[in-house]
């Protein structure tokens, strides 16, 4: 079971240049010998996309997808952009493609907006987190910010997910780590912290490249259910992360620490009925 | 507190952050379309790092060093400013921008320091966008965090340019990171001078160390903290005061016209896209 995660520097609004560049990293991946080929956050619209999210956004049966959905009888494919719903909502989306068609879609269900970040000004929100199967086994699909809360990951486990994919454009910030932005080791902690929390992979999938002096922080990897990285990108280039993934593994890790069997999700779920109660 | 300020203003890997400013330089001059860039070099250690950050993002033969001392300018200026294109073995030309700016104010002997200063600064401008022109080239400015911070530059002078790596750099940070890529040590411990007039020194001019504003705008700045929290810290009063006062004061200088809305988009106000849409 083979991954390949394409740390992407994606065109501003041209949503034909990213397609290309997205499928010319599918056929290497697929050379790879990847089942899977994972890209980051709206890799296909670039990310600070604003104004241009009306311009770029598109139908999920539209036929600009058309390249894409060829391409995912050769491999499966996740990649993110602009989703317009029929009743002309625009989401930050990330698909699942595989065998000629979309087979899950995930809507970002957390929009930051402060600071930098004014994604709740352009998108609607999300509000499913959901497992589907992709080629690997029951997997979840969550986008950067979504991480950031702790419930969304929380969802994906109580759901018996094993492959988490996170999709990030994280812009770097923080100036006191060494080789990498404060984000991208934050970011780092996180998925060794979730994979092993989870008796997951985490496959973490994050841009590079500058839109406006934003400089994306890269250092996308892949952590097994041990929490362990076993593949890193680095901090500024494109490149075609791959790793072997195992579903032993995942078997392994969830005996050795069996925090899913244990989980008493009706016990939680009973406490936020009382706190939604109280108020 | 103090702690907390001084090690907020620590840059830990400067070989990463030098990384950082290399990429950004290379990827946005060359995604609009240029290889080269003109820098204004006065001698001192902000255009000093700009211009080795050039140099390595571009290569030296896309550099195009200026230095543009008026008559009153200090010999040492012009000799740093020599020494730093002799050290980087990039194109260099000096100007002497006395006549053009001798025969205006010959309409105006009575004209003081600043407005002298102002008139000079823009002369320089021009000369740089001329030269921009001329070689194809973009304009790179040198501005640092806190004379951004508190306004201490001309407006659409030393503070109109194109891109701008240290932008996000307070001084005391230039000086790690100049003294880190080998800007000569004279340029990087001289007292740091517009050299508008003689004897002018910044410290001398905004009335406290740069040591002592970074660490106060760093508070305010980054960590938001209030004015109370700063004097607490162990400001003087009368600092804190002076420091956040120039900074709402020349909040002007940091943003471009205003435009009265009239209709359903305004360009400075609902026109939202970055200048890197479709790069």
């Amino acid at each position: 079971m083979r991954v390949a995660v394409a740390q992407f520097s994606s065109k501003l609004g041209d949503f034909e240049s990213n397609l290309e560049k997205t499928l010319q990293f599918c056929s290497e991946a697929k050379d790879q010998g990847a089942k899977v080929c994972v890209f980051p956050e709206l890799n296909l619209t670039g990310y600070n996309v604003w104004d241009i999210t009306f311009e770029v956004a598109l139908p999920l049966d539209s036929p600009k997808l058309s390249p894409l959905l060829e391409m995912s009888r050769e491999i499966d494919i996740v990649v993110g952009l602009v989703e317009e719903s029929p009743e002309h909502v625009f989401y930050n989306s990330a698909v699942y493609v595989s065998g000629g068609r979309i087979k899950h879609v995930h809507r970002k269900v957390y929009l930051p907006t402060y600071g930098m970040f004014d994604e709740g000004r352009f998108f609607g929100h999300g509000n499913r987190v959901e497992t589907f199967e992709s080629a690997f086994g029951k997997s979840s699909i969550l986008i950067c910010e979504d991480l950031w809360h702790m419930s969304t990951v929380y969802l994906s486990f109580v759901q018996g997910a094993k492959f988490l994919f996170a999709l990030s454009s994280s812009p770097g910030r923080g100036y006191r780590e060494t080789g990498m932005f404060g984000n991208a080791e934050v970011w780092m902690n996180m998925g060794e912290f979730y994979a092993r929390m989870t008796g997951s992979y985490f496959i973490y999938a994050n841009r590079v490249g500058c839109e406006d002096g934003f400089v994306f922080s890269g250092k996308s990897f892949i952590a097994n259910p041990y929490g362990e990285i076993v593949a890193e990108a680095s901090p500024f280039d494109e490149e075609l992360l791959i790793a072997d993934l195992s579903e032993e593994l995942v078997r392994s890790a969830r005996i050795s620490l069996p925090l899913l069997r244990d989980e008493r999700v009706e016990t939680t779920f009973n406490n936020l009925r009382r706190v939604l109660d109280e108020g | 507190m103090r702690d907390k300020l001084e090690r907020e203003l620590h840059i830990k890997d400067r070989k990463f952050i030098k990384n950082v400013l290399t990429h950004f330089i290379r990827e946005e001059v060359q995604k609009a379309g240029f290889e080269k860039v003109v820098v204004g070099i006065s001698g001192g250690v902000d255009s000093a790092l700009t211009a080795f950050l050039s140099a390595e993002a571009l290569g030296r033969e896309n550099v195009i060093g200026i230095s543009m001392p008026y008559r009153t300018s200090s010999p040492q200026s012009v000799e740093d400013a020599r020494l730093v294109a002799e050290t980087l073995k990039i194109e260099f030309h000096e100007i002497d921008i006395t006549p053009q700016v001798d025969a205006y104010y010959s309409l105006f002997p009575d004209a003081d320091n600043v407005r002298r200063g102002n008139k000079m600064a823009r002369e320089r401008m021009s000369i740089l966008y001329d030269f921009a022109h001329w070689k194809r080239a973009l304009v790179i400015g040198t501005s640092n965090k806190s004379e951004l911070l508190i306004g201490y530059s001309t407006r659409w002078g030393d503070s109109a340019h194109d891109i701008n790596p240290l932008g996000d750099l307070y001084k005391t940070q230039v000086w790690e990171m100049a003294e880190f890529v080998g800007v000569p040590e004279r340029i990087v411990k001289k007292k740091p001078s517009a050299d508008l007039w003689p004897g002018q020194t910044d410290e001398g001019e905004i009335g406290l160390s740069y040591r002592t504003l970074d660490l106060i705008l760093v508070g305010y700045v980054d960590l938001r903290l209030k004015r109370e929290d700063l004097i607490k810290a162990g400001f003087e009063e009368k600092l804190v005061d002076r420091v956040l006062s120039m900074v709402r004061s020349s909040q002007y200088k940091r943003k471009l016209p205003i435009i009265c809305k009239i209709a359903q988009r305004t360009v400075d106000k609902d026109f939202l896209y970055l200048r890197d849409w479709g790069l």
